[in-house]
């Protein structure tokens, strides 16, 4: 019997069971988003159940999926953060890098040409590569990406422009 | 849009693709313990506390040979009468235990093999590693086997005939693995072509071990047997269409989608597989379906009945729309200051035992999210889990 098909267990007023059904609707569509903000499945997939983990009790009034968005947008955020710490700390002891790297299988999938895109995307400032995921991969109109990243409309489009011409500058005009 | 533009939505497609949908359901993950601090202090507006609850199926029951009596009194359930809490009405079968298993695990209970100890999944970042059980006299875990599986789905673990039993579906076949309740290697005794549903997930099986034997029906129905040993899966005689309910029960239409009609009746008509012995469900006079009915009551919006429609009886609240363990429903109250009682409401006895209370409020810990399973219900509440063992009440 599974939880799809059953009967749902009648709630109290006001207290529908929202989450268990965004995080079954929404999950996939969450940790591809995660992928791209941070760059490697194991690291997307912990970020969303962390972010799942800490909505039960939210009222359900706000749990929407631009909220939830903004969590895991936060929580992928967090997951940066730390991982420059842990690279600084490497550093003292000597060069390494714990940057994610793609699987051989990932790798032959995306092409060359477009690793090549993912590798400048990556090498972007954190809220450049933010507002082309959120401009390009969720489709969100400036308003949309303002409002999840806290800043004015006017500073998401001259983000956007400035990450455009890196990138285009970067991978020097080639299609 | 620029050449930059276009190259730069397809390499994104193209890695988020890379995050591929195998299809299989997962479980919400378990909530991180309530801090007060997390709390939002600065927060001026009224918080909703709301009761999120999580429904776990694929575990079915045994039926056991006798009926409960309804010895006991009553709970008095009048309009201005207030509930007692669940641990005054069934003592021994509430339980509070620890969240963390050795390691800093989670553990994750999932069935009482007695009324002393409770079988569970351990989780390390909400990633199965391993079966566990937890004695409530001697108040330690135990392992019973290591189990790193990413194939292996959420629903519950069931037990029966001294052995643990899951499924995992794997490479589009779903197995099934046991495991002696002792400890010992996990074995996989059954695998066959997993069923996809009609949205092209798998929706998993219906699992239970009765009479030596793994028994299951596949959502697509048909009750299927392999003995514990091992063997090749059968489908049992005469229970094409049906699905496993309560072994030795099966019945149809599954669930209210299978009904073509507005009406819902869900397993309407059941048959014993092992006798074929067909019981029909029959509604009260001017009643004409049913949200959920088993083996012997069915229940729809706060009422309950038998299977052969006497009996007729109002719920001390409301809600009440699936039984568990055959003879419990969950409900909610309103009491006089305004807040809600959510409780457990045992049909068979009338009594009803309160699990929390329904608070809307400024800084108020919610009420934790409630995981319904057959024989077990229960919540997390700090560093500890709250366990009610439906099976365990007599």
């Amino acid at each position: 019997m599974d939880s799809e098909t059953l009967p749902r267990v009648s709630v109290p007023p006001g207290a529908e069971p929202t989450l268990a059904g965004l995080y079954r609707e929404h999950r996939l569509a969450l940790v591809r988003l995660a992928v791209l903000l941070v760059g490697d499945r194991e690291s997307a997939e912990d970020v969303v159940q962390d972010v799942f983990a800490r909505l039960h009790g939210r009222p359900p009034d706000v749990l929407t999926l631009p909220y939830i968005r903004t969590c895991v947008l936060n929580a992928a955020r967090s997951v940066l953060r730390r991982r420059g710490v842990m690279a600084r700390g490497s550093l003292k002891l000597g060069p390494a890098d714990d940057r994610p790297v793609d699987s051989a299988e990932t790798a032959t999938l995306l092409g060359e040409s477009r690793q090549e895109v993912l590798a400048a995307l990556g090498r972007l400032p954190r809220r450049q590569r933010e507002v082309l995921v959120l401009r390009y991969y969720v489709d969100l109109s400036d308003a949309d990406i303002a409002q999840m990243t806290r800043v004015r409309q006017s500073t998401v489009r001259s983000t956007v422009a400035r990450a455009l011409a890196r990138l285009e500058r970067e991978l020097g005009g080639r299609t | 849009m620029s050449s930059i533009e276009d190259r730069l939505k397809d390499a994104m497609a193209a890695k988020a693709e890379t995050v591929r949908d195998d299809g299989r359901p997962r479980a919400l993950p378990a909530p991180q313990p309530w801090h007060p601090l997390r709390s939002r202090w600065g927060v001026p507006a009224l918080v909703a506390a709301a009761i999120v609850t999580v429904v776990a199926g694929t575990a079915v029951g045994v039926r056991g040979a006798s009926s409960p009596a309804p010895a006991v009194r009553p709970t008095p359930s009048g309009p201005g009468a207030d509930l007692p809490p669940i641990e005054d009405v069934w003592p021994d079968a509430v339980h509070e235990i620890p969240v963390k298993a050795p390691g800093g695990r989670t553990f994750t209970p999932d069935v009482f093999v007695n009324d002393r100890v409770v079988v569970g999944r351990g989780l390390t970042r909400n990633r199965l590693d391993g079966i566990w059980s937890y004695d409530l006299d001697k108040r330690t875990f135990a392992r019973i086997a290591p189990l790193k599986d990413w194939s292996v789905g959420n629903d519950p673990l069931v037990f029966g005939d001294g052995a643990v039993a899951w499924s995992a579906f794997r490479d589009g076949m779903t197995e099934i693995w046991t495991v002696p309740v002792m400890g010992g290697i996990p074995r996989r005794i059954a695998s066959f072509r997993g069923v996809l549903g009609p949205q092209n997930t798998y929706e998993g099986i219906t699992l239970a071990i009765a009479d030596g034997m793994a028994v299951w029906s596949p959502a697509n129905g048909g009750v299927y047997r392999v003995p514990l040993k091992g063997g090749r899966p059968t489908l049992i005689k005469e229970t094409k269409g049906y699905r496993l309910l309560t072994w030795p029960w099966a019945g149809r239409p599954y669930s209210v989608s299978d009904a073509k009609e507005r009406v819902h009746r869900p397993m309407e008509q059941l048959i014993d597989v092992r006798t074929g012995e067909r019981v029909d469900a029959v509604p009260p006079p001017g009643r004409v379906g049913w949200s959920y009915c088993g083996v012997r009551w069915c229940i729809n919006e706060g009422e309950v009945w038998r299977r052969d429609g006497t009996g007729l009886q109002r719920l001390p609240g409301n809600g009440g729309t699936r039984l568990y363990s055959e003879r419990f429903t969950l409900i909610s109250r309103h009491r006089p200051d305004g807040t809600s009682a959510i409780a457990v409401h045992d049909i068979s006895t009338r009594r009803t035992g309160v699990l929390g209370i329904h608070t809307i409020g400024m800084n108020v810990e919610p009420f934790p999210t409630l995981h319904l399973e057959d024989g077990l219900f229960w919540y997390r509440r700090g560093s500890k889990q709250v366990l009610v063992n439906l099976s365990g009440i007599r």
